[in-house]
């Protein structure tokens, strides 16, 4: 993704992390391929962004690490969507669908 | 919230787990990606490196992780100092009363607390300073203070071996002379061991040794820094040259550095009222037996002890030493046993460490000082309290709205944490501001009476631990309404009033307490300002026993005094007084040789002659004034029985006080009646005058006995020059007049006997202003308090009131049932007030004069004082409570 486009998508980024490990808990590679999966290859997020955004919403209580051991005797960092997260994923899911819909009045009158 | 204190803790703590953490989510990003690219058919190292390549390089992501991260916090407390410095500007007035009030309190205490820490706490600058003490005496015929001593009481106690150093010092007064010019200098005699007490080293040349002071070596000098550079240039080569003084050369031997200047006045001023303000030199003194038989009290004792002696010893031992001092002058003079022994049995020694002489008379005065400040720092402090409680109380609305919009307890705890910091971080600096301030306003009217205030500086740890203290009251009151809300927002929380009734009540109880212990608090300093000025009023009542308006006193010093007989004495002290009658402007004058009100005396003993047994008092001491004969028609103290000195007087006659008379011949006419003061020839008293006060108005005065110029005429050197105009003018006029009949006579000590009595009463004077000024702060925070408590507690039930209204109440109603609530708390706090107020009267009552500290009216006064303002304080917004309209009230959620 460019960087100037970095401010506009960052709320929607939120949005499809949320829903991509809204049904099980994920690893950052992973949510990544999600994403792309979700989107039928629209969106292929860099990690420069996905990382800090996993962070950041961390820190903001909406998803929660949990650490699962892997091969080679490392261990794997998923993340899982706490009941405070899942409504903010209704509440973002909600405004999104607001603002398509004004939008598209907007640009369909003449 | 636990989650996020969590994080926030890893974050700054655990810096070293958190950058592990990161390291593994990566590495084994890392890995996954690496593991898909050889699934695509790639080598292990090509995969890697586009593995690599993907992430966008491994430091990078990194980088930008920990970059998010702080980030977050710095934004978030960004935004929480602009929220919350918006809703603090939202009021303003609140605001700055806020800031100023809590300033005020924590500089007062500041810089009080710096004054008890300079005066009292801190040691002195001198080395192992605890080691020394004075020694000081109760003789019941000097008056009830200690004294001090004389030189055969110091011979004995140097020699019981429990000192390591010991000195004895006098004062000693000298003319500097040469280069056309006569100065008048004060400074000490002092025993060669002087200046080992101290452990001072000079500055230039040397201190004393052992035999300075003897003959031939008595003409040495040490000066003091001030004077070596005030009157000496500084002279580098000034050890060793002579200098001219009244009375012969001197050689300086010694130079002193800047910061050592004992004995000032200030300092010892509680046992030798007559140091000088600021000595200006240092000569020794030896020990003669001349000296010893005159035993005048006269000398101020300093010593080391030895390591292992407690005072309580040497005080036993020095104390024995005395007695037996007193045993063997009753062995030589076998008919004054009876008063002799009294004074043995009240006799008392007193070993006491140098710091607590120091502060001898004003430590008490400074530590109610201090409890007082602190009691005003403490209102204010619960009036941020009160404030902070009440508002937030109110807010609750406000908190559920904002939890429903997805704030957590702990943002907004964060969020009022910044408006409550804010206020007392300001308040601090502007109360450090203030603080220096006060010091420096102390350090120059004060200096002179206080001791050891060159020293006066602020704590830095008391100030700290106060910031500290009122950051905490801020956040444990401020955050207190907090604590209700739930963990996250629910709607029927949204809908409902807003504020559950179990915060209401704890809030309300919260409230109440605190607003009756500000009440109490004000009430305890307004009865205390209330008896200090009573106490002031009677003091400034009493009759000094002169009229001191236009009176000017100089001090006269006539070259060749030492020459002269007793018949050109009087004749040219007559020439003077003569001379200075006939300047244009004055009145009258006279002269004297202590001067009322300054505490310079002289006292002897005074025996009623052919009393049948000598009464008890017989052995007081009386105040012995050489006086011409109008003095007492100068200083306009009226004569009550008998008549004044005629002029020519002949020994042999004298004038008594009124105490002296009453005491002596109780119940009898004086006049007549014939005293002795032991060693020289009767005096017959022709006449009784009123008591003229000789020290502080407050004490009783002394016996007091005048004798004619003829009896000492060397000893009256103090001037009383009465004025029709203001005296300050005729200063210059009478200096010349000096010089024209004597060019090398000293002209010196003018001052004004108006303000010499502004003087003593400056002491009572400032603990009064000081203590009302505290009253009256305390009062306003009260009022403050009941005024914002009542009008918010108001605008908070106007929800209540509108249905009560509607449903039939009376708009006055309301108004007295919110009067009444409030008057409640008023008078609980009062009631408290009082009753600590009579069980502190015993702490103040050595504070007074002329007052019992239970005065009923001092106490009905500060009812009165405290209830008017606290009536309308609570009126004013509760008759809000009539004017609403209930239909906007029950509308209003």
């Amino acid at each position: 993704m460019d960087e100037k486009r970095t401010d506009l998508l960052r709320g929607t980024l939120d949005l499809l992390v949320l829903k991509a490990i809204s049904l099980e808990p994920l690893h950052g590679v992973a949510i990544s391929r999600r994403i792309a999966q979700m989107t039928k290859g629209a969106f292929q997020v860099s990690f420069g962004s996905l990382f800090p955004s996993l962070h950041r919403m961390e820190e903001k209580g909406w998803v929660e690490a949990e650490w699962r051991p892997s091969e080679n005797n490392r261990r794997a960092k998923y993340y899982r969507l706490t009941s405070a997260g899942r409504a903010q994923l209704k509440t973002e899911e909600r405004q999104w669908s607001e603002v398509v819909r004004i939008m598209s009045v907007v640009v369909q009158a003449t | 919230m636990p989650r996020r204190i969590l994080s926030l803790v890893r974050n700054l703590l655990r810096k070293q787990a958190v950058e592990k953490e990161l390291d593994d989510e990566i590495s084994f990003s890392v890995e996954v990606l690496t593991r898909e690219k050889t699934k695509h058919g790639l080598s292990q190292a090509e995969a890697r490196r586009e593995a690599l390549i993907e992430l966008g390089g491994v430091e990078q992501v990194k980088e930008k992780v920990r970059v998010a991260r702080t980030g977050r916090i710095v934004e978030d407390l960004a935004r929480d100092f602009r929220f919350g410095f918006r809703t603090l500007m939202k009021s303003p007035g609140m605001l700055a009363l806020t800031v100023l009030t809590l300033a005020l309190g924590l500089a007062a205490v500041n810089t009080i607390f710096a004054l008890v820490n300079t005066v009292i706490l801190r040691p002195l600058d001198f080395p192992h300073s605890e080691r020394i003490f004075t020694v000081s005496l109760r003789l019941p015929a000097l008056g009830s203070g200690p004294v001090v001593a004389n030189l055969g009481e110091f011979e004995a106690w140097k020699n019981s071996g429990l000192f390591e150093q010991v000195a004895a010092i006098g004062t000693n007064d000298l003319t500097l002379l040469g280069q056309g010019r006569a100065e008048r200098l004060s400074g000490v005699s002092v025993t060669p061991d002087f200046f080992g007490v101290f452990g001072a080293r000079t500055f230039l040349g040397r201190g004393f040794v052992a035999g300075d002071g003897t003959p031939g070596r008595d003409h040495v000098i040490v000066l003091s820094y001030a004077l070596w550079k005030g009157s000496f240039g500084g002279d580098p080569q000034i050890v060793g040259r002579t200098i001219q003084v009244s009375g012969g050369t001197m050689t300086v031997i010694g130079v002193m550095p800047p910061r050592f200047d004992f004995p000032r006045l200030a300092d010892v001023r509680s046992i030798m009222v007559w140091a000088p303000e600021e000595p200006e030199f240092w000569t020794p003194m030896a020990i003669t037996e001349k000296g010893i038989e005159e035993g005048n009290f006269n000398y101020l004792v300093v010593g080391r002890l030895k390591d292992g002696i407690s005072a309580e010893l040497a005080a036993a031992r020095f104390r024995a030493s005395a007695v037996q001092l007193f045993r063997d002058e009753e062995t030589q003079n076998p008919q004054y046993r009876n008063t002799i022994e009294q004074a043995i049995e009240s006799l008392a020694v007193y070993v006491v460490p140098l710091n607590d002489m120091m502060s001898w008379g004003i430590r008490g005065a400074l530590w109610i000082l201090l409890g007082a400040v602190a009691l005003l720092l403490l209102l204010v402090l619960f009036n941020l309290g009160n404030l902070l409680v009440t508002r937030n109380a109110g807010r609750v609305h406000e908190f559920v709205l904002r939890q429903a919009l997805g704030a957590t307890r702990w943002q907004l705890f964060r969020q009022s944490l910044v408006e409550q910091l804010l206020p007392v971080v300001g308040a601090a600096l502007v109360s450090v501001v203030l603080a220096e301030w006060g010091i420096s306003v102390i350090r120059t009217i004060a200096a002179a009476r206080l001791p050891r205030l060159y020293d006066l500086s602020l704590d830095p740890h008391v100030a700290s631990l106060l910031v500290a203290l009122t950051l905490f009251i801020a956040v444990l009151f401020g955050s207190i309404g907090l604590f209700v809300l739930p963990k996250s927002a629910s709607s029927s929380e949204l809908q409902s009033e807003g504020r559950s009734a179990t915060a209401d009540r704890r809030t309300n109880k919260l409230k109440s307490g605190l607003m009756v212990l500000e009440i109490a608090g004000s009430t305890i300093l307004l009865v205390g300002a209330g008896l200090l000025i009573r106490s002031f009023a009677d003091v400034m009542r009493v009759d000094p026993g002169f009229d001191p308006t236009n009176v000017l006193t100089i001090n006269v010093s006539l070259s060749g005094e030492a020459h002269e007989s007793q018949a050109q004495r009087i004749e040219r002290v007559r020439g003077l007084l003569d001379a200075f009658s006939s300047i244009p402007g004055v009145e009258s004058a006279a002269v004297v040789n202590h001067v009322p009100l300054t505490g310079d005396t002289d006292i002897h003993n005074a025996y009623a002659v052919g009393a049948p047994t000598p009464p008890a008092a017989a052995s007081r001491g009386a105040e012995y004034r050489i006086v011409n004969s109008n003095y007492f028609a100068t200083m306009r103290s009226p004569i009550i029985a008998g008549r004044g000195f005629l002029a020519g007087e002949p020994k042999g006659f004298g004038i008594v006080n009124r105490t002296m008379a009453s005491l002596l011949w109780p119940g009898e006419n004086a006049v007549g009646k014939k005293f002795s003061d032991g060693d020289n020839p009767p005096v017959t008293v022709i006449g009784v005058v009123g008591d003229i006060h000789n020290g502080s108005l407050e004490l009783e005065p002394m016996m007091q006995f005048y004798l004619p110029l003829s009896a000492n005429p060397w000893a009256a050197d103090h001037f009383m020059i009465r004025t029709q105009i203001e005296p300050g003018a005729i200063l210059p006029l009478l200096q010349k007049t000096v010089w024209r009949i004597d060019p090398e006579a000293t002209v010196g000590h003018p001052q004004s006997m108006e303000q010499l009595l502004d003087a003593t009463t400056l002491d009572r004077r400032f603990q009064t202003g000081l203590v009302t000024g505290f009253a009256a702060m305390a009062l306003l925070l009260a009022m403050l308090g009941l005024f914002s408590v009542t009008s918010l507690s108001v605008s908070h039930r106007t929800r209540e009131f509108g249905v009560r209204l509607a449903l039939g109440a009376k708009g006055k109603d309301l108004v007295n049932l919110e009067f009444s609530r409030a008057m409640k708390v008023a008078c609980i706090g009062l009631c408290g007030g009082i009753i600590s107020s009579l069980l502190l009267g015993r702490t103040v009552a050595a504070f007074l004069y002329g007052v019992t500290p239970w005065n009923a009216a001092v106490y009905a006064s500060a009812v009165a004082a405290l209830m008017l303002p606290a009536f309308l304080a609570v009126w004013l917004p509760a008759r809000r409570a009539a004017k609403v309209d209930p239909m906007a009230a029950l509308r209003y959620e």
